[in-house]
C-alpha cells in the first residue's frame, strides 16, 4: 500500500480520535499505543518524500528526519510533546497486557510523582497525559501542513 | 435525514458563546467530517479533558457508526488558536 504524506496526516488525526475513544472506554493500554501511533503518523507526514531514511518506530529519529516549518516557540512545544511521548510510549505497547504496563510504569517511577494524586489510577493518568502530548503533535502538524 | 455534520453542529454549538469562539466543520472525502472548535470553555482544561467535553456531547447525538465518521475535532482556546494561525 502506497502511503503519501497526506495519507499520514489524515491517519494521524484518525488515530488520535480513536485513542480518545479507547481511553473513554477504559482501554488504557491500547489507547496509549494508538495515541503514540498518531504522533508517529504525523511525523511521517513531514518526512521528505525523496528521503530514504527509515526510522522504524523511533520517535526521536523520526523527529530528526522530518522537516517541520516551525518558529522557535512552536518547535519547542513540539519537542516537549515528543519528549513526553517518548517517556510513555514505545512500539512494544501493542504486545503488552495491562498488568505488564502497570508494572513497567512502577519500575520506571511513573506510578507516582507530579500529576498522580493519592489513590489515582496511574495508568489512567498516564494514558490521558500521553494523549495530550500526542494531541500537541497532531495539532501542530495539522496547523502547519501545506499540501 | 440529519447529516453527521449537522448533528455535530447541534451538539457542539453550546461551546460557542464568547466573541472569539467558533466552530468550523469540514467534509473529508468520501464521507467523514473534521472539525475545529475554538472555545473559552477550554481555558484551564487539559487536552484530554477537552476531548471528553466534546465527546460527551457528540455521544449524545451520534450513533456508533456515525462516531467513526468523525476524523478529529481539535479543541483550542481562543489564545491558542491565534498562535496556531500565526504559525501557519
Amino acid at each position: 500500500m502506497e502511503l503519501r504524506p497526506e495519507h499520514y496526516l489524515l491517519a494521524a488525526q484518525e488515530r488520535l480520535s480513536e485513542a480518545v475513544a479507547l481511553r473513554r472506554g477504559a482501554r488504557w493500554v491500547l489507547a496509549m499505543y494508538v495515541a503514540g501511533l498518531s504522533a508517529e503518523c504525523m511525523m511521517r507526514a513531514f518526512i521528505p518524500r525523496d528521503s530514504e531514511f527509515d526510522a522504524r518506530h523511533d520517535l526521536g529519529a523520526l523527529l530528526g528526519a522530518s522537516e517541520w516549518p516551525l518558529g522557535s516557540s512552536e518547535r519547542r512545544r513540539l519537542h516537549t510533546a515528543v519528549s513526553g511521548i517518548r517517556v510513555l510510549w514505545n512500539n512494544s505497547l501493542r504486545y503488552a497486557d495491562e498488568a505488564r504496563v502497570r508494572s513497567h510504569l512502577k519500575r520506571i517511577g511513573l506510578d507516582r510523582g507530579p500529576g498522580i494524586q493519592r489513590g489515582a489510577d496511574a495508568l489512567k493518568v498516564r494514558c490521558a497525559e500521553l494523549e495530550s502530548h500526542a494531541s500537541v503533535v497532531v495539532r501542530i502538524g495539522s496547523a502547519t501542513w501545506k499540501p | 435525514m440529519e447529516t453527521v455534520k449537522s448533528k455535530m453542529t447541534r451538539a457542539l454549538s453550546r461551546f460557542v458563546a464568547g466573541p472569539a469562539d467558533r466552530l468550523t466543520l469540514e467534509d473529508v472525502a468520501p464521507n467523514k467530517v473534521s472539525g475545529m472548535l475554538v472555545s473559552s470553555h477550554f481555558d484551564g482544561k487539559s487536552l484530554s479533558e477537552r476531548q471528553d467535553l466534546i465527546w460527551d456531547e457528540l455521544d449524545k447525538v451520534l450513533d456508533p457508526y456515525e462516531r467513526t465518521r468523525v476524523v478529529i475535532v481539535f479543541a483550542d482556546t481562543p489564545e491558542e488558536h491565534k498562535l496556531y494561525k500565526d504559525t501557519a
